[in-house]
């Protein structure tokens, strides 16, 4: 074969998108692609859609091949030499498998998505960058179950995620937030899930989960995590690319996308609460607060963006600023909630010891120390002398975001936040302003929300009529994979595997 | 506003319907000021039950952890109903009282202000 002229990055990237398109003579292009106009956004020129990448398809197998061998490698390494025993604390595991329950799930629905977003655009340039990011997707949730399936062999809890995705009530929460984005359109799809999502709030799911990883000596996650990053980084630009791109190429699409913001930055913020308290609570060894978190990742990064934004006509989003009033409590809020409710989870839950407490007061001040800390030492207390507090009675959830009620009202840390929303004659109730407004948007849509306790009561939860039916439902073993940390098999095992660690000759093979 | 969509209708019931829930009805109570309970709660119950055996039979024993709960009297309690005010007969039923699918019942307990007077 005569070997050809070598051609450059654009050119390239020219045949292998554009190049590879046509226009149908068949169909009209209209009946072949009806999903991208139905939500109102035009597009005059496909042809400015960028890719700032150019990355092309042969290019892209190269690169993720390369990735994947040095990422099996280290698992490799890191089984073979019982990594599992150099994390800071099995504690520590609980954001492990909450990652695992909860988000690795959301890879695999990001791999769905994508793969529909693709199919749905006329244009090859969007078309190609959705078909890479749904493969990388894909890999994400392989390599992070992969690298989570070594913890599997010593430690509870770990068992159940594909069954409890589709049961659990903790696992709604981020499964109805990306089926909430997959059942839209595909623009508003890309602009939940790669603007909203991988753009603007990001670095606060990767940067504590992947650096408290590394911070608590989880070789593994750490290792997948840096394998992730160029992706993300891929993933970043288009959610930039796709927001731009609508804005510039009609002023009519601005309202609809404006609007699209004002709903995925809340239901982001309140995804990422479990992130957040994650960082201040599962993380035997912490990096930074939540509240700091926000500060620098979206107080200072992330309106610096929408500033950046204002020249297309978009503002910042409704409510972006109760965040700010919610900041100094909202993890401690939802970790006393998870600890009440941890009879049915498939993770730990355990009061933090002094030192921790005390790094709390330090990063939290008077707040803390006024509200949180009594509450907690009280707790302690309490499973001190055998009475550990659980609640049995199933809570209030919100009809749009699904988490349980427990949030304050923005300016009263002791009054629960209750919103009622009405629709077809029924009424429905809200954790805030924010899902409430969500809510009145698109009522017809959330009233199909299935929300666990309504499921349970209804009798489509297996039958289960109270608590701990429902978690013999979800498979879990009541104390071995749920309940109070202190006392459990995991605690007990990973005090026995330290004593042996450490007593171990230096010398010994 | 309203759900954009492909095709004739978006017509889709909601999920947690009256008729699904066999003559009960599915409503949420809030003790108001003991955060104890992190959320409001859940509840099933059957229309034709007294409001007092409610209060009496499912929430005092859900509150039995709370120190305030022993001298909690719910006659002495503050209600509202879908966060209006509203009285309570104790003798009547949940229907007669008003009580429908999806009503959200709060109430306070003066003079108990939750644990060390700090509404948890």
């Amino acid at each position: 074969m005569a070997k050809g002229r070598k051609l450059g990055l654009k050119e390239r990237y020219a045949l292998m998108t554009r190049g590879l398109d046509w226009e149908t003579s068949y169909q009209p292009m209209d009946e072949v692609f009806p999903y991208d106009r139905y939500e109102g956004i035009k597009i005059k020129d496909w042809d400015g859609w960028a890719d700032p990448f150019r990355l092309t398809m042969d290019a892209y197998w190269k690169y993720q091949a390369e990735k994947e061998r040095k990422l099996y490698a280290i698992l490799d390494a890191f089984q073979q030499n019982n990594g599992q025993l150099n994390i800071s604390d099995a504690r520590y595991l609980s954001a492990v498998k909450l990652w695992l329950q909860g988000i690795t799930p959301l890879e695999y629905a990001a791999h769905r998505g994508f793969a529909h977003a693709g199919r749905a655009f006329r244009g090859a340039g969007a078309r190609i960058a959705c078909q890479m990011q749904s493969i990388d997707e894909l890999r994400h949730a392989q390599t992070q179950l992969h690298a989570f399936s070594h913890y599997n062999q010593y430690f509870h809890g770990f068992h159940g995620f594909a069954h409890m995705r589709d049961r659990a009530w903790y696992l709604s929460i981020p499964k109805s937030f990306f089926e909430d984005a997959m059942t839209a359109g595909p623009f508003e799809f890309v602009t939940s899930i790669s603007f909203a999502f991988e753009y603007v709030l990001t670095n606060l799911l990767f940067m504590p989960f992947v650096s408290g990883a590394a911070y608590n000596g989880d070789m593994a996650t750490t290792t997948f995590g840096f394998s992730a990053q160029s992706d993300e980084s891929r993933h970043m630009t288009l959610g930039l690319e796709v927001v731009k791109f609508m804005l510039q190429q009609h002023e009519d699409n601005v309202p609809i996308v404006q609007a699209w913001l004002d709903k995925w930055f809340w239901r982001g913020y309140r995804l990422l609460g479990l992130v957040g308290t994650m960082m201040d609570y599962m993380l035997p060894k912490k990096v930074m607060s939540w509240q700091e978190a926000w500060g620098i990742y979206w107080e200072e990064n992330g309106i610096a963006l929408f500033h950046d934004l204002a020249r297309y006509g978009i503002r910042l989003p409704k409510h972006h600023d109760v965040p700010a009033k919610e900041k100094h409590r909202l993890t401690h809020e939802m970790w006393l909630t998870l600890y009440q409710y941890g009879n049915a989870l498939s993770l730990h839950t355990w009061i933090p010891d002094d030192d921790e407490l005390d790094w709390m007061s330090d990063k939290y001040g008077a707040s803390f120390d006024e509200l949180y800390r009594p509450r907690l030492i009280y707790l302690r207390e309490r499973e001190q002398r055998g009475e550990r507090y659980f609640n049995n009675r199933l809570p209030m959830v919100c009809q749009v975001c699904q988490i349980p009620m427990f949030y304050t009202e923005p300016d009263d840390p002791l009054t629960q936040c209750v919103r009622i929303v009405e629709a077809g004659g029924t009424k429905h109730h809200c954790c805030s302003d924010g899902c409430a407004d969500i809510f009145r948007h698109e009522p017809e849509k959330y009233v199909q929300a299935l929300l666990p306790p309504q499921q349970i009561y209804r009798g489509e939860a297996g039958g289960a009529r109270d608590i701990w039916e429902y978690a013999a439902w979800l498979h879990l073993e009541k104390d071995v994979d749920t309940g109070e940390y202190r006392g459990s098999p995991d605690q007990q095992n990973w005090a026995r595997w330290q004593q042996a660690h450490r007593t171990k000759p230096a010398d010994a093979a | 506003m309203s759900v954009k969509y492909l095709g004739e209708a978006y017509e889709y019931p909601s999920a947690n319907r009256l008729e699904q829930y066999g003559g009960d009805i599915n409503v949420y109570v809030r003790w108001e000021r003991h955060l104890m309970f992190a959320c409001p709660a859940a509840y099933r119950v059957p229309v034709a039950m007294s409001f007092g055996d409610f209060v009496e039979q499912l929430l005092r024993p859900d509150y039995a952890a709370h120190p305030d709960t022993a001298k909690l009297e719910f006659a002495r309690c503050v209600w509202q109903l879908d966060k209006a005010p509203w009285q309570p007969v104790f003798s009547k039923s949940i229907a007669d009282n008003g009580i429908g699918h999806m009503s959200y019942l709060s109430f306070s307990s003066p003079g108990l202000d939750g644990l060390h007077g700090k509404g948890y």
